[in-house]
């Protein structure tokens, strides 16, 4: 009874916590551009973060190792800072990006500018990290986060042409515009093949005292968490396709996201669009606060556990407090939430390799993994993962240049 | 033992499981005509930073001490203190007194007890 609750608990998580400003922001481009055709971009993002977010999970609960940690380990101190540095920057970007999308969804409850918002916003997350226990963070902010089901709920009611979708989920060119078309593929790859989601989940693993137990819980949380989750970035590209394009509107300005429920619920469709958006947002704000700290603290062996009172654990205390104040400070000197969301998200997408190519090593690294390494199967997909990773990496800056907006 | 495999970059706990670092470098005793020996495992930047570029910890050293930093010095733990080296090392080194943690203390002191709600 206990594990069943623990795994509701798990994928309610997942789910709830899975959307953020990036997924949205991706998703509604994508389909406001491309109509259904990016759809399969939003599945294989989804397929690859399952595989990963396991594996993580397999990972510390084996070996009671968060991924940070065993990086260093395996692959020594000047790897460690070589991707340190690579994922402190992204994830700092991605950050601005994700305080920007709170600020954006108060700005479109109270029309009060967004930048106002930034400072509010970065003492209100900093407040609920420094009070509050990592159940708290993760377990509050996902609840809260599944009022983002209701992307799916009004994509359902807007009765969709069903084999249109279907015809989405095949990978397709496209002759017009196609530069574009891959920039945004690639963004939604970023989005979703998230290092911040995969590093928190293993840090959470530890934080929650996983063992051998727990591999079946595990197993099932990331597949159909994140499954679930997938499925909300779809929704979010179908509305985009039946709301915005036929408005002649491309999602490149925020307001349009405000309107991805108008058509389905009414009045009611804007706040829930605008609540789903400032919550998933302000989620996906701690947990890369909180990964940026895991991170450094588990990278150089001081203390770390969201668990503790801050005095107890001083450099980890401090490391989050600085994060949140460079994340606000990107959204208070005015940078475009939206531009720095779709650029960062690319960015992303072009670093994958520098963390997922130590996990094939670490999978099958009996020290670590013990009885529980990669079989054949995970080991393929990880390589292919790692196959799209360097593609991702080597044509997202032409991209960036030639099919950004 | 490994010794890069099983200890280099290892978390460094007391025996109650406080983390003091992680190994940032190993001292090996060389004696003629016999086998190598661990001397030291040493926790501390200027270690990291001399495996990075011998050059960037010079730079470092200076600059630290231009900005009047005393002891810069890795913290030095004796070989013959470890306890074991399974997923972590184990030493025989009380957390609460470990030099290796002056500026997690320095910052508990000086800056987070200054805050609010810590």
């Amino acid at each position: 009874m206990k594990k069943l609750l623990e795994i509701s608990l798990g994928i309610v998580t997942s789910v709830g916590g899975f959307l953020e400003i990036g997924s949205i922001t991706t998703a509604a481009q994508a389909g406001s551009t491309f109509g259904y055709k990016l759809l399969w971009a939003v599945a294989l993002g989804g397929l690859c973060i399952i595989f990963l977010v396991e594996q993580n999970g397999r990972l510390s609960a084996v070996s009671g190792h968060t991924l940070p940690g065993a990086i260093r380990e395996r692959f020594g101190y000047n790897y460690f800072v070589f991707m340190f540095v690579i994922l402190g920057i992204v994830s700092l970007l991605v950050l601005g990006a994700e305080i920007g999308g709170v600020c954006i969804a108060l700005e479109l409850a109270t029309g009060v500018r967004l930048q106002w918002w930034a400072i509010p916003v970065g003492v209100l997350s900093w407040l609920v990290i420094w009070k509050g226990t990592f159940s708290v963070i993760e377990k509050g902010t996902s609840l809260l986060g599944l009022v983002s089901v209701s992307f799916v709920v009004g994509a359902i009611v807007m009765h969709p042409n069903w084999s249109s979708v279907l015809r989405g989920l095949v990978p397709s060119g496209q002759s017009q515009n196609a530069a574009h078309y891959w920039f945004v593929a690639v963004s939604i790859l970023g989005a979703s093949i998230s290092p911040y989601l995969y590093f928190f989940y293993s840090s959470g693993a530890v934080e929650d005292k996983w063992d051998e137990s727990y591999l079946g819980t595990n197993r099932i949380i990331a597949t159909i968490g994140m499954s679930f989750g997938s499925l909300i970035s779809m929704s979010v590209l179908v509305l985009a396709f039946l709301v915005l394009a036929p408005r002649g509107l491309h999602a490149d300005d925020y307001h349009d996201l405000a309107l991805l429920l108008q058509d389905a619920f009414g009045h009611w469709g804007f706040i829930l669009a605008v609540a789903s958006i400032g919550i998933c947002s302000l989620g996906a704000a701690l947990e890369i606060t909180l990964e940026l700290a895991y991170l450094t603290a588990q990278g150089w062996g001081w203390n770390w556990s969201e668990n503790v009172r801050p005095r107890d654990e001083a450099r980890f205390s401090l490391t989050y407090t600085v994060v949140l104040l460079l994340g606000t400070l990107l959204v208070l000197v005015g940078i475009n939430p939206l531009q720095l969301t779709v650029f960062s998200m690319a960015l992303t997408a072009a670093t994958l390799p520098v963390s997922i190519v130590p996990f094939i090593f670490l999978m099958n690294d009996r020290h670590y993994v013990g009885k529980n390494p990669n079989g054949i199967f995970s080991n393929i997909v990880v390589l292919s993962i790692i196959g799209l990773a360097s593609v991702l990496a080597i044509v997202t800056i032409p991209l960036q240049l030639f099919g950004s907006k | 033992m490994e010794l890069i495999r099983d200890c280099l970059d290892k978390q460094v706990v007391d025996p109650h499981g406080k983390p003091l670092g992680r190994v940032d470098g190993i001292v090996l005793d060389v004696t003629q005509g016999k086998q190598p020996q661990i001397a030291f495992i040493e926790i501390g930047a200027l270690t990291r930073l001399n495996r990075i570029s011998p050059r960037l910890c010079r730079w470092y050293r200076s600059l630290a001490l231009k900005f009047g930093a005393r002891d810069l010095e890795s913290h030095s733990i004796p070989w013959s203190k470890a306890v074991s080296t399974a997923i972590e090392v184990v030493v025989d080194e009380d957390a609460k007194r470990s030099p290796a943690l002056e500026f997690e203390y320095w910052l508990r002191e000086h800056v987070v007890k200054k805050i609010p709600g810590n």
